[in-house]
């Protein structure tokens, strides 16, 4: 009954898509090419990556699940890993599903200065629906997709967080 | 080699026929939804080899002729990484594994068998809900899990992952129930459908917005755990019993690693803002207390107000409670004290000593809370770590203010050690709101109100809101320096190990629900 | 005559210590603020007297003068530095310290008032035949007023605040249905900044280069100018690396625009340094845009290629000195770059990165000088600007300067707050900037979009990701617990009833 197999296909799905192969547990294949690497733990939590020869600075800044966010060299990838059978239920479920309900949070933190829409309102792909305001610039928040704004998780004049929940957009039908 | 004398042979062609269901098209219906069979997330969740179905060959009632078998589910016992555990997986290809007589029957029977034996159960739901056909016997059906689970609660775990619909009276097994898991997009749980809240209300509403993971995870809090796809979420099943013991006399799992220190304890101390009244991550400051990447947070997406999870220190589980000031300031409202309150229950029934890590600056004030009553949620809150026997370990970080202080398991309500960091303010209420009602009338006389309101709350600073002056009066165990948090722990919890506080006897305490 | 015994900083940061070390070499004794938001800052290490107000976390020290005033009098203090930024180009200040008899180290109030309004400091160069970009007469306070004007000039236009500085309330409009939500966007942040809507509309140049001159003035009336800094590498009109001299300017040309510098300073009698900053389009045309009546962050690489100490002659200025400089004494000696070292995640838009410094490590090099207010251990909070370290690094030649730069970034390492040291490894292997063709469009028009990556780095990443991930899988699949022994005492308690 068990689907043992000694080699697993990953998709690492950021902002750009790497395809990994593990063999009896161990990489093998990055984007289908032999990899030609090592990582080395060299402090608490600090690793050299070397790859084709040359060495990167990498550190691990959080695993949640299959999420993986990294920092290479000072600059940050977030990755979603994807086993064959999660990849194909993706594409399975956004070909169905059409699309999602779209949930935007803050880029940074900083004071929401105002709220430039009501709850139920139409707003289009680009459209501000908040200022924010960090470090005393004033940062357009911008819906992601045309819709309806389906709610608003802030006021005018509340302080939020990083990563906070600013507002959803429901593209309809 | 098959053996081929006759009592053998019916073994075999039986087992070949039960294989023989698992055909292409089993696994192509599930398949297309973006689901996985349950053989397969059986498959996923235990130890290889190691899973033996019992009941696999009945069927349902007054269809004894018909050719599958199983009734819609699979159950049966197996090893997940070595320990034992009770498994049933509810089959959506057969009659959409709505519940029928037998196949409640069966759930029923490994339901007994986990309790009398003492081991967890894992109840893997994707069920359309009662067996129409059965009428009033499937409901039955649900009554006996029902039952079931309320005799197994707090006995041992029970875990229930919905990996599907679970509708109607379906629902309130997995509410019975320790942890719930969903997974995205595939999963939904709600008493009545949307076409029924149409019917009724004439309301608009889909599957995701009625009972869809997120809203479970987020809104509701139903969900404790979300996952991106079903193999995560079985994943995290497997990663969330590596920490509970097998039943409520055991103590839970002991790791044996060795690379485990956190590292950076000095950090501590910097995490904090220079502000009080800036907000920080409270994750951060767990992360540095605990083993190295072993905390693991439950309900994160719902009542982000207050962190809970499962951690490791010192390689012994621990169950941790953090208000977190990125939220709400750290606010205490009706779903976070919920969301404590029944997490502090859970690690209190099943012997998992219990952290908390303190910066709250008072309940969540206003209409909505007062009219729903905040009064009895709060209350839950210091109900469950009242009566909890397990071992409690309070660390101040910062505001410990008024009613809120009381609740987070302050030495009075039992906390067995209460700690404070020097930035800590114990007091009954922040210094602003302090120096306006206390100093009401001299601000009011004064010719310069700002500037005595600003000395004021000064003074009350240094006299009042700091560590200070509860550790000179006892209600502090002793003022640490943050970078030392980790090891006083471990000394601490090391003390705590032979505790045991007993209460009455009594039928059950009535707690405000 | 009036000799600086003392000096205030109102300030902080590695301006701060930037003014204390000139002080300390002039035999002047600093003061600086100890302020609640930052109690361990490095600057306090910089003064002589450290000033404790971190009782009072109500006010913002650096832009409180009240507090300034009475701080400066009760310490018996002569002189007050304002830095740069907070309360360096409020008028308000000066005039304060005037009627107090304390020493502002800086232009007269009446030079920044008049300078630092953008309408009259328009007029001034319209008066003085210096060339400006078409735009609004007067100020404009409605939308209806800003689209009118807009029409006049034709889109692209520039809103800017009439108040405003560092391009902070500063929008490009590019066509007419931009308009209304531009124009609450500046007027918004301008109401909020300088606690002025009013705004300029102004042509918008496509591509221009930002060429600014250094000017140093005495209270006798002599004006001289320490040659150009360019400073096109910019986002959202906020420098990010400057250098001087300009690769743009012909001696010719560098005369020219320096001379106009000169004329607009003559027509408001400035004195102390300041600075006048240009457009200058792809034809070479310049276009006076304002002036900076304060220190600049940028004004090191100036100090650099000529030698001259500026809040040296700052002091001295304030203390009525004659300057002693005269224009052709100064030559430009060799070329210079200043790398601003932010805070910020370069790949989230900038944005800020606040936090603990882990690790900085910043390395000894004759060629290479760093002004910062930072060190391993500090905390880079969002109260104040994001900048941790300026790298100011020199060269006999551009080129030199540029392979000096490298050579630096490569052993440069700051860790725990995410910084623009990739950004500026990424510019200095860009063909635009290495050529010296480059304009205030660089960062959107002439860096790659994935400007921060090596080449394999992300293979490095997905490998790294990978195996983390593997890990924490492995762990979950193969994790095997060995069960506590539970003390007998332990046990027979353990059940209750």
């Amino acid at each position: 009954m068990k689907l043992l197999r000694t080699i697993k296909n990953y998709t690492l799905t950021g902002e750009k898509k790497v395809n990994v192969q593990v063999r009896d547990g161990k990489l093998h294949k990055i984007n289908n090419r032999k990899a030609a690497f090592e990582i080395e733990l060299i402090d608490n939590d600090e690793y050299v990556i070397k790859v084709n020869e040359k060495s990167h600075l990498g550190q691990v800044v959080s695993l949640k699940q299959n999420e993986v966010t990294v920092m290479i060299n000072g600059n940050t990838y977030n990755f979603t890993v994807e086993t064959e059978l999660g990849s194909k239920r993706k594409e399975k479920l956004t070909k169905d599903a059409g699309k999602k309900v779209s949930k935007t949070t803050a880029p940074l933190p900083g004071e929401i200065v105002a709220v430039l829409v009501t709850e139920g309102q139409e707003v289009h792909k680009g459209e501000p629906v908040m200022i924010l305001e960090a470090m005393k610039m004033q940062n357009e928040i911008i819906s992601p997709i045309s819709g309806k704004i389906k709610a608003l998780h802030v006021k005018a004049d509340e302080t939020v967080m990083k990563d906070q929940a600013l507002f959803e957009v429901d593209p309809g039908k | 080699m098959n053996d081929n004398r006759i009592p053998f042979k019916r073994f075999h062609a039986r087992n070949e026929s039960l294989q023989a269901q698992y055909d292409e098209k089993y696994y192509s219906k599930q398949h297309a939804k973006g689901k996985l069979t349950a053989v397969e997330r059986i498959d996923f969740l235990m130890d290889e080899g190691s899973f033996r179905e019992i009941d696999a060959f009945v069927k349902p009632l007054g269809k004894e002729n018909q050719k599958e078998y199983g009734d819609g589910v699979i159950v049966g016992y197996g090893t997940i990484n070595g320990r034992k555990v009770f498994v049933y997986a509810q089959d959506f290809t057969y009659m959409g594994g709505s519940l029928g007589t037998v196949h409640a029957r069966k759930i029923q029977k490994v339901q007994e068998m986990s309790l009398k034996m003492g081991h967890p159960i894992v109840g893997l739901i994707d069920s359309g809900g009662a067996r129409i056909q059965e009428g009033v016997a499937s409901l039955a059906g649900y009554a006996g899990i029902f039952m079931q689970n309320v005799k197994s609660s707090g006995v041992i775990p029970q875990i229930s992952v919905i990996l599907g619909p679970a509708a109607g009276g379906a629902v309130y097994s997995p509410a019975l129930t320790d942890f719930r898991f969903m997974t995205r997009d595939t999963s939904y749980m709600f008493v009545t459908g949307p076409e029924v809240v149409k019917e009724v209300l004439n309301e608009d509403v889909t599957f995701e917005e009625l009972g869809g993971a997120e809203v479970h995870a987020t809104e509701s809090g139903v969900a404790d755990m979300i996952f991106n796809d079903e193999e995560h979420t079985l994943m995290g099943v497997k990663k969330l019993l590596s920490y509970l013991p097998s039943n409520n006399v055991e103590n839970p799992p002991v790791n044996q690693d060795e690379d485990i220190e956190p590292g950076k304890p000095e950090k501590l101390s910097l995490l904090l803002p220079d502000d009080a009244n800036k907000p920080y991550d409270v994750v951060d400051v767990i992360q540095l207390i605990v083993d190295k990447g072993s905390f693991y947070e439950i309900a994160e997406n719902h009542a982000q107000n207050i962190v809970i999870g499962l951690a490791r220190l010192n390689n012994e589980v621990t169950g941790i409670v953090a208000n977190q000031p990125k939220v709400l300031a750290g606010c205490l409202d009706i779903n976070a004290s919920k969301k404590a309150a029944r997490f502090v229950r859970f690690c209190d029934a099943f012997n998992i000593p219990l952290l908390v890590l303190e910066d709250v600056p008072g309940f969540m004030p206003g209409k909505y809370q007062e009219q729903n009553a905040i009064i009895m949620h709060g209350a839950k809150l210091l109900y469950a770590f009242a009566e909890a026997t397990v071992p409690k370990i309070t660390i101040i970080l910062r505001k410990a203010f008024g009613g809120a202080y009381i609740v987070m398991n302050s030495k009075n309500m039992g906390g067995d050690f209460n700690f404070a960091w020097p930035t800590a303010q114990v007091a009954v209420m922040g210094p602003e709101g302090a120096v306006k009602i206390l100093n009401r009338k001299e601000l009011a006389e004064s010719d310069n109100p700002e500037e005595l309101r600003r000395q004021l709350v000064a003074d009350y600073k240094e006299n009042v809101a700091n560590p200070y002056v509860a550790d000179e009066k006892g209600y502090i165990d002793e003022v640490i320096d943050p970078a030392e948090t980790r090891q006083v722990l471990i000394n601490a919890f090391a003390l705590l190990e032979n505790k045991f506080e007993q209460s009455p006897t009594r039928k059950h305490g009535n707690m405000p629900l | 005559m009036m000799k600086i015994n003392s000096i205030l900083i109102a300030n902080r940061g590695e301006i701060a210590i930037r003014i204390a070390r000139t002080a300390k070499q002039m035999g002047i004794k600093t003061y600086m603020f100890l302020s609640h938001h930052e109690p361990n800052a490095l600057h306090l290490s910089h003064a002589d007297e450290v000033i404790d107000v971190s009782d009072n976390t109500y006010i913002n020290v650096y832009t409180n003068i009240d507090k300034l005033i009475e701080t400066a009098l009760e310490y018996k203090i002569d002189a007050i530095h304002p830095g740069y930024g907070f309360l360096s180009e409020n008028p308000y200040l000066p005039r304060e310290c005037e009627r107090n008899n304390i020493i502002f180290i800086g232009p007269s109030s009446t030079a920044i008032y008049q300078m630092g309004n953008k309408g009259m400091a328009r007029d001034m160069a319209l008066k003085n035949n210096i060339p400006v970009l078409q735009g609004s007469e007067g100020v404009i306070n409605t939308l209806a007023e800003a689209e009118e004007t807009a029409k006049v000039i034709g889109y692209p236009i520039m809103l800017k605040a009439v108040a405003g500085g560092g391009g902070k309330g500063m929008r490009v409009v590019r066509k007419k249905s931009e308009m209304p939500l531009m124009f609450k966007l500046a007027t918004n942040e301008a109401k909020a900044l300088f606690d002025n809507d009013s705004m300029l509309i102004e042509k918008y140049v496509e591509n221009p280069r930002h060429i600014e001159f250094q000017i140093l003035g005495d209270k006798h009336g002599n004006l001289i100018h320490l040659f150009e800094r360019e400073c096109s590498i910019q986002r959202k009109h906020q420098k990010l690396l400057e250098e001087a001299p300009s690769a743009a300017l012909s001696d010719e040309l560098r005369e020219k625009i320096g001379a106009d510098a000169i004329k607009i300073c003559k027509a408001t009698n400035y004195y102390s340094a300041g600075t006048v900053e240009f457009l200058l389009d792809d034809q070479l045309n310049h276009y006076f845009m304002e002036m900076n009546t304060r220190i600049q962050v940028e004004h090191p690489i100036t100090e650099e290629i000529t030698g001259v100490d500026i809040v040296e002659q700052q002091i001295k200025i304030a203390q009525d000195e004659e300057l002693q400089l005269k224009q052709d004494d100064i030559k430009i000696n060799g070329w210079a770059m200043e790398l601003r070292v932010n805070a910020e995640d370069v790949q989230a838009g900038f944005a800020p990165s606040t936090g603990l410094i882990e690790l900085m490590e910043i390395p000894n090099k004759k060629h290479l000088r760093c002004d910062s207010g930072y060190q391993t251990g500090k905390v880079v909070i969002s109260s104040f600007d994001s900048l941790v370290a300026k790298l100011i690094i020199t060269g006999k030649t551009r080129n030199q300067t540029i392979k000096n730069c490298r050579s630096v970034l490569s052993d440069t390492t700051i860790k725990g707050v995410k910084t623009t040291l990739p950004f500026f490894k990424q510019v200095m292997q860009t063909p635009a900037f290495v050529q010296g063709h480059y304009t205030t469009s660089f960062i959107e028009k002439d860096l790659a979009q994935s400007f921060f990556q090596e080449d394999d780095e992300i293979i490095a990443a997905a490998a790294l990701a990978m195996e983390t991930y593997l890990k924490e899988q492995t762990i979950i699949n193969t994790g095997k617990f060995g069960d506590k022994q539970v003390s007998a005492w332990a046990m027979s308690k353990k059940i209750k009833g």
